[in-house]
């Protein structure tokens, strides 16, 4: 009997050797960790458990938002595979299908978006390929073979161990990073899952364990409950402050941990929910419009996961409407814009489903993590000198100088 | 330096006095910025004048300020004023807007929002080019604050004729409740961000991510109004029951619901209130000021689940906190028109996404008027406005915002 089943309960036919694997790697990250007071393995074990409404955030990346204001955030954001790959860090990543108008001029025509966790379909694909295949042409409507895929037969697949077929799904259908797309266009063409580092399993359980403690500022014997900022300070983790996903992981869990204004201190158990994904848990259309009119329901197209907890969402007209997505505006009057996937993305709040337990209880003294206090406003996300937003404003250098030519130098590289 | 405008009480030991008024001001005709320059200079004196006590029509004498203070904010229309030198920011522009009423009266508010305007608004006197918001201890205080606003105004149209530039539009008062209560009955604004860095930290507009032509926004802030009527007949017909789930709290005793019980009833969360506690205010209750997450889904429905989902860092965007500053009105019948009662709806916030997004998200009060499902509407918008308020301090400016009408004053 597994803790846990598959994401979303999206996949309820893979193979039972799929399912070992999920659960013991999620066992495993977890048992890595350090023994929280509070945050457990199994959600059975939270008595009188309910799912928290806190633990979400939006999914537009917030870094170049914070560092080069909205516009340029935007466009970075939406530009292909470079974008995605160096900006999608919140658990959401998107892509804008493209498409000849009547014309021949290339436009966005649809959004696509993804929260699936590429842990999940590493483990499909090491444990279950054919189901993994056969999932592959049903949602992207195409028949990939092993061959094509990892460049090698199934009955060559199945005879690697487990690792070098992670290894050969990592290389094939990853990458790492902007850098080192993957060799196969796959996930960059469909949106399959998330290929960032950061979006991963690994991440997701480090943070809510991180945050899942009393942190705490004893002064003279006396505490109070810890500022996030103080949290992530204290393990000089300033970089995580600066997104939508770390805070709200952390403090979700944190603010279980340690009951604001609980007296004594308190806390709740807290669990991932079963089953462990990320999940895509709003999005709002109500502003948006086509020919003056509200878009149809439609185009709003949300799969891979039972009602409550999908993963994959399409959003636009389909190749028969003569419509493009860039001609959907945010709200009306002269002013309306054009929208985004930034904006889009920004209109889906993304999240785990946690279970928290009914009943707090006493945070006993050896429980409690104390840590030193800092004055408030000592993190300030997005200013000039802070090592992201270097990184990013030379990748915005990159997007708007892609072939480094320097103005004033008779078309010579800078490069 | 340039720094928060005063009239938002975001600090420790500042509680917000008695009484309020809101103005609406309008550049007519077709007004330069150098003419509402001249105005707002004129008006931010006289507005001075009476925070000291001098009232300009009776030199030599001086009156009990009251404790008034004035804050001056700026629609997205004052940046069409012809001769203007800065654009509008960002965070007023675009979707970040109240939607005109409808020609037959009513509309939603906000795209997507559960509440609209009144069947007989046809339309909002609240989106004009200039708000100022009065605040004092007494009301006659910011009464006498806007009678000179509108005596300076009539006489600058006897001056100027035939058109002055700049007019005034609607007004509405208000008054704080020392019971800490709403018309409905229940507790109202317990549960605000704690005062001092955490109100600045969602109150302030931070000098980053910010395109170049809004650096000047820095440590500004967004006002969002809303004077909403509260319909008591539509209130009244529900049952003490269904109004407790409606709003989240026990009505009594301000406690919020942390589960429900065998027979459907709502219940408090354990422990609230403490024995001997005197109300929701009272700090032997602090732990039961945030209603409690992971509640069932009746009880995330409640407005105060729906309005507030507990998210921090409070400065954090994504977390869409907000400052509420707002104030009750009562406008008795008058033997035509029957009794209104409402609340004057102000809240502070460093982008004006925030409200925009509590309003429209499934989860939060898209679509929903008030709290539950939807359903009848309890309460109605006649007025609504978003607007900046320009930071205090800038050595050049006579008042906060001149550098909109006075390139040399940037």
């Amino acid at each position: 009997m597994h803790i846990f089943q598959s994401p979303g309960l999206a996949d309820p036919d893979v193979n039972e050797a799929t399912l070992v694997a999920w659960n013991a790697q999620i066992r495993d990250l977890i048992d890595g960790h350090s023994v929280s007071p509070f945050f457990v393995l199994d959600p059975s074990d939270i008595e009188n458990g309910q799912t928290a409404n806190s633990v979400k955030w939006p999914g537009n990346p917030r870094e170049p938002l914070d560092c080069v204001g909205e516009e340029l955030a935007a466009q970075l954001s939406d530009w292909g595979w470079p974008g995605r790959a160096e900006l999608h860090n919140e658990y959401l990543e998107y892509s804008l299908i493209m498409r000849p108008d009547s014309v021949g001029n290339v436009r966005p025509k649809r959004f696509i978006a993804t929260t699936e966790l590429m842990e999940w379909w590493r483990t499909m694909a090491v444990f279950d390929l054919p189901y993994f295949l056969s999932l592959v042409k049903k949602i992207t409507g195409k028949a990939y073979s092993s061959e094509e895929l990892f460049g090698i037969s199934e009955s060559h697949w199945n005879g690697l161990g487990t690792a070098p077929r992670k290894a050969l799904f990592m290389r094939r259908l990853v990458g790492n990073g902007r850098a080192q797309p993957p060799e196969h266009p796959l996930n960059i063409d469909h949106v399959l899952f998330m290929a960032e580092n950061i979006n991963g399993l690994n991440d997701l359980v480090f943070v809510v364990h991180f945050g899942s403690f009393p942190y705490a500022i004893n002064v003279g014997g006396i505490r109070r409950r810890a500022r996030l900022e103080e949290i992530f300070l204290s393990v000089d983790r300033s970089d995580l402050f600066c997104r939508n996903a770390d805070p709200g992981a952390a403090q979700g869990a944190y603010d279980q941990a340690y009951i604001d204004g609980s007296n004594p201190p308190q806390g709740r158990a807290l669990a991932f929910a079963d089953p462990v994904g990320m999940y895509m848990r709003t999005l709002t259309t109500t502003d948006l419009r086509i020919d003056g009119e509200t878009v149809p329901d439609e185009w709003t197209r949300f799969s891979r996961g039972s009602s409550d907890m999908p993963m994959r969402l399409e959003f636009g007209p389909d190749d028969d409407d003569p419509r493009f997505l860039d001609e959907i505006k945010v709200g009306t009057g002269p002013g309306a814009e054009v929208v985004s996937g930034y904006f889009l993305a920004r209109e889906i709040e993304v999240g785990p489903l946690v279970v928290i337990a009914k009943d707090a209880r006493p945070i006993s003294n050896a429980e409690f993590k104390d840590i030193p206090a800092v004055p408030p406003g000592a993190v300030t996300c997005g200013l000039p000198g802070n090592g992201r937003c270097q990184q990013i404003s030379e990748f915005a250098d990159l997007f708007e100088n892609p072939l480094g030519v320097v103005p004033g130098t008779r078309g010579q590289s800078n490069g | 330096m340039a720094e928060l405008p005063r009239g938002i009480y975001w600090d420790h030991g500042q509680v917000p006095p008695r009484h309020f008024a809101i103005a609406f001001l309008r550049a007519t005709g077709r007004p330069g910025a150098a003419d509402v320059d001249h105005a707002l200079t004129d008006l931010a004196e006289i507005w001075r004048g009476l925070e000291r006590g001098r009232v300009p029509h009776l030199p030599g004498t001086s009156v009990p300020p009251s404790g008034l203070t004035w804050l001056l904010a700026f629609g997205r229309k004052a940046f069409d004023i012809h001769g203007v030198s800065r654009r509008a920011p960002r965070g007023l522009t675009h979707s970040n807007v109240v939607e005109s009423a409808l020609p037959g009266g009513g509309g939603p508010v906000v795209l997507g929002s559960g509440i609209n305007y009144s069947g007989d608004v046809t339309r909002n006197p609240g989106s004009e080019d200039i708000a100022v918001q009065f605040v004092g201890d007494t009301p006659l205080a910011v009464a006498r604050a806007v009678v000179e606003t509108e005596t300076y105004l009539s006489e600058s149209l006897q001056r100027l004729g035939p058109i002055a530039p700049v007019q005034m539009g609607a007004v509405y008062t208000g008054f704080n409740r020392e019971d800490h209560r709403s018309w409905i009955g229940h507790h109202d604004g317990i549960s605000n961000l704690e005062a001092g860095v955490q109100r600045r930290g969602v109150i302030e507009v931070p000098p980053v991510g910010l395109a170049l032509r809004d650096r000047w926004t820095v440590a500004g802030t967004y006002l969002a109004f809303m004077r909403l009527d509260v319909d008591l007949s539509v209130w009244n017909r529900h049952s003490r029951a269904e109004q407790d789930l409606i709003v989240g709290r026990d009505k009594i005793t301000g406690c919020p619901f942390g589960s429900m019980s065998t027979t459907g009833l709502p219940e408090v969360v354990a422990g609230c209130p403490v024995i001997g506690s005197t109300g929701p205010t009272d700090p032997a209750n602090d732990a039961f000021i945030e209603p409690p997450d992971g509640v069932p889904q009746v009880l995330k429905d409640s407005h105060v689940q729906r309005s507030n989902h507990h998210q921090d860092p409070a400065d954090l965007p994504a977390n869409q906190r907000f400052f509420r500053q707002g104030y009750e009105f009562l406008d008795p019948p008058d033997g035509v028109r029957p009794m209104r009662v409402g609340l004057n709806f102000v809240r502070f916030q460093a982008q004006i996404s925030r409200l925009r997004d509590t309003l429209r998200r499934p989860t939060w009060l898209g679509g929903v008027n008030f709290g539950g499902a939807p359903g009848p509407e309890l309460i109605r918008a006649r007025a609504a406005g978003f607007y900046f308020c320009p930071a205090a301090g800038v050595d050049s400016e006579i008042y906060p915002g001149q550098s909109i009408f006075k390139a040399d004053a940037v």
